[in-house]
């Protein structure tokens, strides 16, 4: 489906109107053209996950228990094992 | 979520607590008293342990961040996914043929699906599979086309029910509206950015931003 010129917001609209979920206002077509570059940006850009937020990534881990056990012996060193259901490293877990 | 100390031969020491960062520590700290490691830098280099796969080479590789907008417990890190467009995936994104500006089309809805099934908050169900959507759209519209460079803005919606936990039946209404910008050259990938301006799951409002990322290549 394709056109021009006019978008068929009404479309979408329409189609949240009548089932939507999203609370009582619609927020479709509330950015101008003129803001839309600039504000997807900053707000993509806003939604990273900040540094405090990943801190798991300042352990040194490595993600099998074979190479853990020849450095833990390598090193002398004892193994912190974290096991889990999911994707930590994601936070889909 | 378990965690263990194990000595360095790999034989089990401990059953580390996880209830509280303190209660971790504090066992950590018996640990080192217990096998008196030699201090020193980490063994192997602590680096980003959520990144890009791999994927060929003229694939467009999303990564995306959702987040509920409570804190603590499970809105306290936000959730991340990488998604993969192969070319064919992504070439349906894109009109046919030349384009000018405020043409509008819309967006391929199984390539569309792929990204918004994503769109859920943190959830110990992670079941993304694209069947849960009920409605959804993406529309193009060109704001502008210079030097054959196209940006065209993007607004859409998705609709779906989303299980918190695995297994559960009682599945909440999920509604997201999203804004976004394409930016592509004819036939070739095109660079994604989209934003919810408004999402809910249940009775939990949350937000999610998705950016093309560059990834390391198959081949």
């Amino acid at each position: 489906m394709s056109g021009q010129p006019r978008p068929p917001l009404t479309v979408l609209v329409a189609a949240l109107l009548l089932g939507s979920v999203v609370a009582t206002s619609c927020s479709l077509g509330t950015i101008s053209d003129a803001r839309v570059v600039r504000w997807v940006e900053q707000t993509v850009a806003e939604r990273q996950a900040p540094p405090e937020d990943k801190r798991f990534d300042e352990i040194a881990w490595v993600t099998d228990i074979r190479t853990a056990i020849e450095l833990g012996k390598e090193y002398n060193r004892p193994i912190f094992l974290f096991t889990g259901n999911g994707r930590i490293n994601t936070g889909r877990c | 979520v378990r965690a263990y100390v194990l000595s360095p031969d790999g034989h089990p020491y401990y059953v580390v607590p996880t209830g509280s960062a303190a209660e971790t520590l504090g066992m950590l700290g018996q640990a080192v008293g217990q096998f008196k490691p030699t201090a020193g830098e980490p063994v192997v280099s602590p680096g980003p342990q959520s990144v890009p796969p791999a994927a060929p080479a003229d694939a467009v590789t999303l990564h995306l961040v959702s987040r509920g907008n409570d804190r603590g417990s499970w809105g306290q890190f936000p959730a991340e996914n990488w998604i993969v467009l192969t070319r064919e995936d992504w070439s349906k994104l894109l009109p046919t043929g030349d384009v000018n500006p405020g043409q509008w089309w819309e967006l391929d809805r199984g390539v569309g699906a792929k990204i918004l099934t994503y769109f859920y908050p943190q959830t110990e169900n992670n079941d993304a599979s694209t069947d849960r959507i009920e409605k959804h759209l993406l529309i193009a519209r060109a704001l502008t086309v210079k030097d054959g460079v196209v940006t065209a803005r993007i607004d859409g919606y998705v609709m779906m029910h989303h299980v918190f936990y695995p297994g559960r039946k009682d599945a909440q209404p999920l509604g997201a509206e999203v804004v976004g910008v394409m930016t592509f050259a004819p036939g070739k990938p095109p660079s994604l950015e989209l934003a919810t301006t408004k999402a809910v799951h249940g009775q939990r409002w949350f937000t999610v931003a998705v950016r093309t990322v560059p990834h390391p290549t198959t081949r």
